[in-house]
């Protein structure tokens, strides 16, 4: 696995972690037989990559500036992002053709200067492009360079674009860059009384859940890297404790602390379901010797959760999941307890890290790894005819047109003991959204011709010859 | 020397590619590039019928990007015919690609030699915004269409094309196309808009029997020429959309003449709508004498949207005009601009020329949020982005839009002469001596 926050350029997620990112088989042997192989589409549509998911991600570090070092189109996305109130400020390197032959060192230079002069943030993250990458443009000289000359702190993140498969590897990149350029200090003796709680994609809602019972604890929490100023960064190594809402997504931060600052990284599932939330919560708890609290807590839950799945809503309901990867896992068992029956889960990556979890899966449970590729999901629900789709905001709008209940997650919060309930809200109202729905399918799906609707699903996935 | 830019509004010419292509009904596009680069353009087309995520790409990798990634874009245009389903498959390529030298025209030859319908447009980033990748694949598409299609090229004599409203780019494009083809109809001819509802490669076959060809922006310019030396169309460009009875007129004026339709048939159509236009403004006079809404403007956007609003504003409503910034990119080496007038898509030079002149009002995108609020002026949102309202068929074109125009800007001035009002009262309050003493 390397040591965390490597020293030299993070390898891709691949080569670190045996990352799959294309399948198509049962849960039971992407457990057992997948092994040391990676898979590639021979068909494949757009997707996330790394660049967008560490433009995400930088947006919301408070104090900083974003400089896109590329061509203006790299950056076409932080507009979206600002929309959703994203805090950073942005700037774009803005190379052209002559930039890609000669380099655009000087460019560089120029942009992080003024967008210094003009908004003096605490840290000016440089965000690299496959066009530096492809003509290895000099970045480290000129942070080395301007840092001598601007009181700031420069901190270059090195996605390619095309390093991995998987846009999670733009999360890895950026918490190593934060490990590498902005932890600084000693092992701290004595920590302070506060947890580091480490978020990458969550969503407001399901954060501030979480925020919520942490409260109750008298746990005090720091973001990171998210919602953080470049104090709060700096001050994640005098923490007493760690904890991600994402394994999968937030290990490196975790893991980067424990080695390298002592400061302990809990090891936890993801707080969805009754189960996993009471698991996090005892484990967070702890640690901060609040065990008796945290025991009250649960035992007022476990009997509203007991109330609640003793009604089986989600009876005779055949439900397809299609989300990241460890809250698609967590939610079959949620889902099932409700009343439903999973009849597939589709999920962005499965690597080292995350493959154990695959064991509470039915074993004959289809399982898809795939980031978007609507083209393979709508083979696949065109055989297997779910009741339910529960997904993410863009594929959830185009599966509605296929004729399927789906509804979309993303601001829904899933994560804490209130998830179920929340849940169930959201899919009681998508059912009830019979005429609308059936409007959005009334034209059918011209899209995909039927040849490919009745080959197999994994006829474009092969394994990658090395 | 061209210079980094804050906060650029203006995307990259394999986006801009991108985003016309996937607005025409039938056509699919198949994206030779890294992954992200289709979703950071998709994903901000809030309202769209089609998602980023159903776009053929080749999504290319370490291994392609040392190796050449030809082989590979084979292989998807090959599973992509077999996978969607299409009238037409436009091969865009972008940066990476372009610079790793791979063979993109002979990829779309070797499909075309086995009988699908495939042209190719080269859109390296690097090379240009959107404006570019609008205008070169609308281009490409044009010139390698007869070898996949059978082109209309017996001429009618009412038929009249669109070019140079960017879709997307321009934020009210749908709407444009709907009122410019009204008007034009009003005066009995028949519109290809090309992009939008029911446009499909059926009117692209169809764009060798115009009878002419308008193009609305710079953006089309080339597209018009190209079109005059293959068919022998003739053409008419405008530097901008019209807005208003005054300007739409002279338009329709100009049509007429160039189609051979009599000026009776162009008076008759015009005159109610400028009566019409008339009227609403003497409704709205008490209200503009009321809450003083002859302010001094600046006015931001792309040339082909910025003109028209600010002739109509200032010729037909009395605003007072003070400063233009055009945000698309310079299309002319020897570009002469005109006293007021600046071009610029960096962020911080927009701010720093508005604030060198007095303006009361901003005509602009949503960027120029932070401004209007610093200068604690209104701000009407015109060109892109447009961030805060969600556009299905509005349009601030032709007669119709000018009226829409009128609502949305008049609505804007009063709410913001309520909020000096009500700035005014705490000023009075915060004067006066307590009671509380």
């Amino acid at each position: 696995m390397g040591a965390a926050f490597a020293r030299s350029k993070l390898q891709g997620r691949e080569k670190r972690l045996g990352t799959l990112s294309a399948y198509w088989g049962t849960a039971h042997s992407l457990l057992t037989e997948v092994k040391d192989r990676q898979n590639i589409r021979t068909f494949s549509q757009a997707a996330f990559d790394e660049i967008i998911y560490a433009l995400e991600v930088l947006g919301d570090i408070e104090d900083s500036v974003t400089v896109i070092h590329g061509p203006s189109g790299c950056g076409t996305i932080k507009i979206y992002y600002g929309e959703e109130n994203a805090a950073a400020n942005w700037y774009s390197t803005n190379l052209n053709e002559r930039d890609t032959i000669l380099g655009g060192d000087e460019k560089l230079r120029e942009t992080i200067v003024s967008a210094y002069k003009k908004h003096r943030p605490k840290i000016i993250f440089i965000v690299a492009t496959p066009v530096v990458a492809i003509n290895n443009d000099d970045i480290n000289s000129v942070v080395l360079e301007l840092e001598k000359e601007l009181t700031v702190k420069i901190v270059p993140v090195f996605t390619d674009g095309f390093n991995s498969k998987t846009a999670i590897n733009g999360y890895d990149l950026v918490l190593n860059a934060i490990g590498k350029y902005l932890l600084k200090g000693e092992v701290k003796a004595q920590p302070d009384n506060f947890l580091n709680l480490v978020t990458l994609s969550e969503n407001n809602a399901n954060i501030k859940e979480i925020l919520l019972l942490l409260k109750k604890l008298k746990i005090e929490t720091q973001l990171v890297p998210r919602f953080t100023s470049y104090e709060q960064i700096k001050n994640s190594l005098r923490a007493r404790a760690s904890v991600a809402l994402n394994h999968d997504e937030g290990y490196l931060m975790g893991k980067g602390l424990a080695e390298k600052y002592e400061v302990p990284y809990l090891k936890t599932p993801i707080p969805i379901g009754f189960e996993n939330t009471a698991v996090w919560l005892q484990t967070v708890a702890a640690a901060f010797h609040k065990t008796g609290k945290v025991q009250a807590i649960i035992n007022k839950e476990s009997a509203d959760h007991k109330q609640l799945i003793e009604k089986k809503q989600l009876f005779g309901l055949k439900i397809y999941i299609d989300l990241k990867a460890s809250l698609a896992i967590a939610l079959v068992p949620l889902l099932q307890e409700l009343g439903g029956e999973i009849v597939g889960i589709t999920v962005d990556e499965i690597d080292e890290i995350n493959k154990n979890s695959l064991v509470v899966l039915p074993e004959n449970l289809p399982v898809q790894i795939a980031s978007g590729q609507p083209f393979e999901l709508a083979n696949i629900l065109n055989k297997i005819k779910p009741d339910l789709y529960i997904g993410e905001k863009e594929k959830s709008s185009w599966v509605a047109k296929l004729g399927i209940t789906a509804l979309s997650i993303d601001r829904t919060a899933i994560y804490g003991f209130n998830g179920s309930r929340n849940l169930l809200i959201v899919i009681g109202k998508a059912r009830g959204n019979k005429k609308l729905m059936q409007q959005i399918s009334h034209s059918g799906n011209p899209y995909y011709k039927n040849t490919w609707l009745q080959k197999s699903t994994n006829w474009h996935i092969k394994q990658e010859v090395k | 020397m061209i210079q980094g830019i804050e906060k650029s509004r203006n995307n990259c010419a394999l986006q801009g590619a991108i985003s016309t292509v996937m607005e025409i009904e039938g056509v699919v596009p198949i994206i030779h590039s890294t992954a992200g680069c289709t979703i950071q353009q998709t994903i901000g087309n809030k309202v769209s019928r089609c998602s980023g995520l159903s776009v053929s790409a080749t999504n290319i990798i370490e291994k392609q990007v040392i190796f050449g990634g030809g082989s590979r874009l084979r292989e998807q245009i090959k599973n992509t015919v077999k996978v969607i389903e299409g009238e037409l498959y436009v091969i865009i390529s972008g940066c990476t690609p372009e610079l790793v030298g791979d063979d993109v025209i002979t990829m779309t030859k070797e499909a075309r030699e086995q009988g699908e319908a495939a042209v190719y447009f080269k859109a390296p980033g690097f090379k240009g915004r959107g404006h570019v990748g609008y205008e070169g694949v609308v281009n490409a598409i044009i010139s390698q269409l007869p070898l996949v299609k059978t082109m209309d090229t017996e001429k009618q004599a009412d038929l009249i094309n669109l070019f140079g409203i960017i879709p997307n780019q321009d934020i009210h494009w749908r709407g444009d196309l709907v009122e410019i083809k009204r008007v034009l109809e009003g005066i009995g001819l028949r519109v290809n808009t090309l992009f939008g509802h029911r446009q499909g490669i059926e009117s692209w076959t169809k764009i060798s029997a115009a009878a002419l060809n308008i193009v609305f922006s710079p953006w089309g310019s080339s597209i018009a020429v190209n079109l005059e030396k293959e068919y022998k169309t003739p053409f008419l460009t405008l530097k901008s959309i019209p807005v208003g009875a005054k300007n739409t007129s002279d338009f329709l004026v100009n049509v007429a003449e160039l189609v051979g339709i009599s000026s009776a048939v162009v008076e008759r159509f015009v005159l109610a709508e400028k009566l019409r236009e008339e009227y609403y403004i003497e409704n709205l006079w008490k209200l503009y004498v009321d809450y003083d809404f002859q302010k001094t403007f600046g006015i931001i956007g792309d040339a082909g949207t910025v003109y028209g609003i600010h002739d109509f504003l200032s010729e037909t409503f009395g605003l007072i005009p003070v400063v233009k910034v055009f945000t698309d990119p310079l299309r002319d080496e020897n570009e002469i601009l005109e006293e007021n007038e600046y071009r610029t898509e960096d962020l911080n030079e927009i701010q720093k020329i508005i604030k060198s002149y007095s303006v009361e009002l901003l005509l602009g995108s949503s960027l120029e949020k932070t401004l209007a609020d610093e200068l604690s002026i209104p701000l009407q949102v015109i060109s892109f982005p447009e961030s805060n309202s969600v556009i299905l068929n509005k349009s601030y074109a032709g007669f119709r839009g000018a009226l829409q125009l009128l609502e949305d800007l008049s609505t804007i001035l009063l709410n913001s002469t309520r909020a000096q009002q009500l700035q005014l009262r705490a000023d009075i309050k915060s004067l006066v001596r307590s009671s509380e003493k």
